[in-house]
């Protein structure tokens, strides 16, 4: 007994960390035990206690970073919505496209603008069609809306369309309610002038103005725009008409070629006889 | 009429009371991810350094007792951790002249190893109630808070270098 002592006194610091590290692996055998758990129940009191202290602070730091990943959130749903409604309205578009291209009597070539051109009294695009879709010079361009322009220079793929919003565009039209006669032409901005209408003319706000068939370069009943004005011109007889062309010219994204071949011999004769500026 | 408890102890039961008061509240606040730091450990180096290794098991097993009874899922498992590594940082520690030791890189070097010694211990024994990958649970547990348990250390070393005289050292 007297040497057990002795061993202890000697190796009391191993003897005391065995013990303590032997208590606990009884502890963590017997963790589940009811004993333990009243223990525990005493301390996680007091543990609830100092942790709500500061419980605070940790609910503004999670609602700091919830707020930063709703925000990433929100970017993403508001990216998404943009691209749904991108979506949407594309495939209106492609829709109301099929459905004309449906419904036309023409052979149509269907085009995507590839680049656009905008100065004051030019206005060009650049549609992905040429010569290999059989796309020809002069051939009319249009959308489900009604004329866009004419194209005048073509390439193997490619095809540069004169807008009717330009200074030396010129169209044949009538209105489509009274059937009267007229010039289209470019005016100011994204309007046209409908010309040479005599002031008696039967022609009224809102009449819609469409391709006669007396146009050698565009196929008749083509809508071209709505009348918004109607006042006294500057030359006399004549009327000053604006029309608010039905295509929104600066939004266009496709466009149909529509392969209308002119008629060759009316077309040499009109070259000869008439002034540029009324062909 | 019983012997008054000496300043010292007095002293260190304080310190460690609110080092682990300390470990309740702010420790979850400042985690990196799963990695927290242990200040109780930090502050058990300290007090095994200066008083001993006896003094290191006993005040390890306090210290990880409270820790497991208001924090644990499983009781007994830090008091393991805690009494095996005070032990150890009073015997690797023990030196004739141990305040100078708090005061040195070695003391650091030495916190980061028995930090990874404890982190692995509790974790061995933890391990069965882990739903992870051992290495990846080795990882995050074990060397992550050892780590940034030992970036605390290094603060502490700091600080008592520069107050070195007001040390309360057993030689």
């Amino acid at each position: 007994m007297h040497s057990l002592l002795r061993f202890i006194e000697t190796f009391k610091d191993y003897v005391v960390a065995t013990a303590l590290s032997l208590v606990s692996i009884f502890l963590i055998a017997h963790s589940d035990s009811p004993q333990i758990q009243v223990l525990r129940s005493l301390t996680v009191g007091a543990v609830a206690t100092l942790q709500s202290s500061t419980g605070w602070v940790s609910s503004m730091l999670s609602a700091r970073n919830e707020n930063a990943s709703l925000r990433t959130i929100n970017m993403e749903l508001m990216e998404e919505l943009l691209q749904l409604r991108r979506v949407k309205q594309e495939n209106a578009e492609l829709r109301a496209m099929i459905g004309f291209m449906e419904r036309s009597s023409q052979s149509l070539v269907p085009a995507e603008v590839v680049g656009k051109t905008f100065a004051p009294g030019t206005a060009t695009l650049t549609i992905n069609v040429g010569e290999a879709d059989s796309v020809r010079v002069r051939m009319p361009v249009v959308t489900e809306r009604g004329l866009v322009g004419k194209v005048i220079a073509v390439s193997r793929g490619y095809a540069i369309v004169q807008l009717a919003i330009t200074k030396d565009f010129r169209a044949t039209v009538k209105v489509s309610r009274s059937r009267i006669d007229g010039i289209i032409a470019w005016r100011l901005g994204e309007k046209l002038a409908l010309q040479n209408i005599v002031k008696t003319a039967d022609i009224r706000l809102g009449d819609t103005i469409i391709t006669s068939e007396y146009s050698n370069t565009f196929p008749p009943d083509i809508p071209v725009g709505t009348v918004t004005f109607i006042g006294p011109g500057e030359r006399g007889v004549f009327s000053a008409i604006d029309v608010q062309p039905h295509v929104q010219f600066q939004k266009l994204e496709r466009v149909f070629v529509i392969r209308f071949a002119p008629r060759a011999e009316q077309q040499a004769l009109e070259q000869r006889a008439l002034p540029q500026g009324v062909r | 009429m019983p012997p008054p408890i000496p300043r010292a102890v007095l002293r260190d039961a304080m310190l460690m009371a609110g080092l682990v008061a300390l470990q309740i509240m702010l420790a979850p606040l400042i985690a990196i991810g799963p990695v927290v730091p242990d200040f109780v450990l930090v502050g058990l180096l300290f007090v095994a350094a200066r008083r001993g290794r006896l003094t290191g098991a006993v005040v390890g097993f306090c210290a990880g007792l409270v820790i497991d009874l208001g924090l644990g899922e499983v009781v007994g498992l830090f008091a393991l951790a805690k009494t095996i590594t005070g032990f150890a940082a009073g015997y690797l520690l023990d030196e004739e002249h141990p305040g100078e030791v708090l005061r040195t890189p070695r003391f650091v070097l030495a916190a980061l190893a028995l930090g990874v010694l404890h982190n692995l211990l509790s974790l061995l024994a933890y391990f069965r109630t882990l739903d992870q990958q051992f290495f990846s649970a080795l990882l995050e547990h074990g060397v992550g808070g050892a780590i940034y348990s030992t970036v605390f250390t290094s603060v502490s070393v700091l600080i008592l270098s520069r107050i070195a005289h007001r040390i309360d050292v057993q030689e």
